[in-house]
């Protein structure tokens, strides 16, 4: 017996793209003979509001807007601000989301009180659920409400559906607490679901109870009863291809271009540098930090594979990180193969030259490499491991082999100094040829990390759960439990004041690349160097260098480098005292990048490609 | 004692590790000293061009650096291979920070990629 299924990815996730959730998901039930579709409602949405106002709503997190358009529909009498106090409390945040006639909270609250019912209604009036027998949600960031609204709906007109939860929101505590408190959810999948998943839909075949099922969860009574999750699972190149074929027929029928689709591809689970030193700001990989990875070539298989079946060439990891192994084997088939791919990575920060080179010639052109800063002090204190000079080179050769990289600094870390950010925000007009952060912003608490987890070993701090989750879930839900973003106010924390230079340099790095990238490049022969310098209008100009200083500026390009290492390599009779003067020098005219011992030239070459 | 071959690969390999160990600051500073130790005492190839036979400096360093800039002639414009422009990073990522006053601009993405199917 089978029990036929629908995976549903509700608002707000981003238009832009399939869910690779609901995909994966869909390719595993299928893999164990349960019949299993796919609806991206999403794009139901995206359709109805306009794609551009969408995105406006997926893409900012900051306040649980999305989840609060739903939250009425999801909780009926129980929601909290039905009357929409939520905009006008938030107002300075929400400014982006005016319309062109229309003021933010008359914009919201037409969405919320006609759109989203409307929406809802279309779903549950034109979807085919008879005979339905299992309709479950995937729930990442502001996903949860809009599926508790079409659950609870559902549920009210098809009473045998059984509804299945999953997905990050759902995973320790916080499903728990939702099981708990949400009527509308029958189970929940707490952590991965690749097994839980085809079990649970067994044993609702079979009609045992799903609950035995290593990582399901369901409310008995006010409590839940839950079994321990399997462990996480070891071999991915077990795991199917995601079935994203019903995403592209329901974007063609609503009329929404896919033809700059970026496909979600997952190559690793977990973090290896976080399995070691979790990063103290990040919440990801709540329960499964252990670093897992499909092997290389099984990664260019699917590929392959995705790119025939869905004419596209263009592939977004959703690793926290990238393998190392796959420099070596990886992205030089990928370069040896010809295959035209446009890819996005996460990477760590550490990355040399010649690895960036090998990921540029394998097809990587997007790049996140989680920065962070430009202080190693500060760096040190998120437990980054690595260095503001290595941050730096990357920019650097990211540039050189036509990478983009995203990235953003981030400040509010316990025992960080005025002085580091003084310091950072003195270096930044020297560094406006490299790309410019996307943000520079405070961060924010995060449950499952260590500045959340470990209070004792980061100082006293005032927190709670952020403030607009009040907005959205009911007296009943117990916020601590169901919030994944955390109000915070460290003890030492320093004065906003405190970033308001380096908040600055940022945006005016940004607006040096408004106009087209600056420019700070080299050429070198053995003893004599040009350096030209098109970094700030007006102030071209063409530094000349001759022999020995010639010679030390060009051994600091490859990678940031000590002074002894200089003196060594080259050969010097000049005592290191000379080197790190002219380090000094060189420093001073904004031509380098000091960090503690390392000095690292900033020009590029000018010869591109090498 | 034969003196080891060391390429610059194998010290840019070294570095890498050395840079997932986790050091206080004493162990840090230790580890600092003897890389200097080992970086005058060791031969390096490859990574800058080795030490050759040219006659030293015929100008101080002081007296280059007060002449080495010459305004208005930096007419090399180097176009460098360039992936789309497009920001994939905003529209793919986990909620960033809200922009305090005075920030340097709308935060349009997060410090992470997008994320898995286990994580929020």
């Amino acid at each position: 017996m089978t029990v036929p299924t629908v995976l549903v990815s509700m608002p707000f996730m981003q238009v832009d793209r399939p869910s690779i959730q609901v995909g994966l998901l869909k390719a595993i039930g299928e893999a164990n003979g349960f019949p299993v579709r796919t609806l991206h409602a999403n794009l139901d949405l995206a359709a109805r509001i306009g794609p551009a106002y969408y995105r406006l709503l997926a893409e900012h997190r900051g306040r649980q807007v999305g989840d609060w358009l739903f939250s009425v529909e999801a909780f009926g009498a129980a929601a909290p601000d039905v009357d929409g106090e939520l905009p006008a409390e938030f107002a300075d945040e929400l400014a982006y989301l005016a319309g062109e006639s229309a003021s933010v909270r008359d914009r919201l609250m037409r969405t919320r009180e006609h759109d989203v019912p409307a929406f809802l209604d279309a779903l549950v009036d034109g979807g085919d659920w008879h005979g339905t027998g299992v309709v479950g949600f995937s729930s990442t960031f502001q996903q949860n409400t809009a599926s508790f609204a079409l659950a609870r709906r559902l549920k009210e007109r098809f009473p045998d559906i059984v509804t299945v939860f999953g997905g990050a929101n759902f995973d320790g505590v916080m499903g728990l607490e939702l099981v708990r408190s949400v009527d509308c959810v029958d189970y929940a999948v707490i952590g991965e679901g690749d097994r839980a998943f085809p079990r649970l839909l067994a044993a609702l075949a079979a009609g045992t109870d799903p609950a035995d099922v290593p990582g399901v969860a369901r409310r008995d009574g006010d409590r839940v009863v839950a079994t321990e999750a399997a462990p996480p699972l070891d071999q991915l190149d077990d795991l199917p291809a995601p079935d994203y074929g019903e995403f592209f027929e329901r974007s063609a029928s609503l009329g929404l271009p896919t033809a700059e689709t970026w496909l979600p591809f997952e190559s690793a689970r977990g973090c290896w540098w976080g399995a070691k030193h979790h990063c103290t700001f990040c919440g990801l990989n709540g329960t499964t930090m252990r670093f897992r990875a499909k092997s290389p070539q099984r990664v260019l298989d699917e590929l392959v594979g995705q790119a025939r079946r869905y004419h596209a060439f263009r592939f977004e990891a959703v690793d926290n990180i990238l393998d190392p192994a796959y420099l070596k084997e990886l992205f030089p088939a990928l370069a040896a193969g010809r295959h035209d791919f446009q890819i996005f990575y996460e990477v760590k920060a550490n990355l040399t030259r010649e690895q960036l080179k090998v990921l540029a010639h394998g097809g990587v052109t997007h790049l996140q490499p989680g920065l962070e800063s430009l202080s190693s002090g500060v760096l040190r204190l998120m437990d980054k491991g690595v260095r503001a000079a290595q941050n730096v080179n990357l920019l650097r050769w990211a540039r050189y082999y036509g990478l983009h990289v995203g990235w953003n600094i981030l400040w509010g870390f316990p025992g960080e100094t005025e002085e580091d950010y003084l310091a950072q925000a003195a270096v930044v007009p020297h560094l406006v040829h490299l790309q410019p952060p996307a943000s520079a912003a405070g961060i924010w608490l995060e449950r499952f990390s260590p500045l959340y987890a470990q209070p004792d070993r980061f100082g006293p701090q005032r927190r709670t759960f952020e403030a607009s989750y009040r907005h959205v879930y009911p007296e009943g839900v117990d916020l601590d439990r169901v919030a994944y973003f955390f109000d915070h106010e460290f003890v030492d924390a320093l004065p906003p004041s405190a970033y308001a230079p380096l908040a600055k340099a940022v945006a005016d790095w940004a607006e040096a690349w408004s106009g087209g990238p600056p420019s700070l490049t080299f050429r070198s022969t053995r003893g004599f160097l040009r350096i030209e310098d098109r970094r700030r209008q007006g102030h071209d100009g063409t530094y000349t260098f001759h022999d020995t200083l010639a010679d030390i500026y060009v051994a600091c390009s490859e990678r940031p480098t000590t002074a002894p290492a200089v003196r060594s390599a080259l050969g010097l009779d000049r005592p290191v005292a000379d080197v790190e003067a002219a380090f000094e020098q060189f420093a001073e005219r904004g031509l380098m990048f000091l960090d503690g011992n390392l000095a690292l030239s900033l020009a590029l070459p000018a010869t591109p490609g090498r | 004692m034969t003196q080891p071959h060391i390429t610059a690969e194998e010290v840019e390999e070294l570095f890498a590790k050395l840079d997932e160990v986790q050091l206080n600051d004493p162990q840090r500073a230790l580890l600092s000293a003897i890389l200097k130790v080992a970086g005058d005492v060791t031969e390096v190839t490859g990574l800058s061009g080795a030490a050759d036979d040219r006659p030293p400096d015929d100008r101080s360093f002081s007296d280059q650096f007060a002449t080495a800039f010459t305004p208005h002639q930096a007419a090399l414009v180097v176009e460098y291979a360039a992936a789309p422009q497009e920001n994939l990073i905003s529209r793919n990522n986990p909620p960033c920070p809200p922009v305090p006053p005075g920030s340097a601009q709308a935060a349009m993405i997060s410090r992470r990629g997008t994320p898995s199917s286990s994580q929020p």
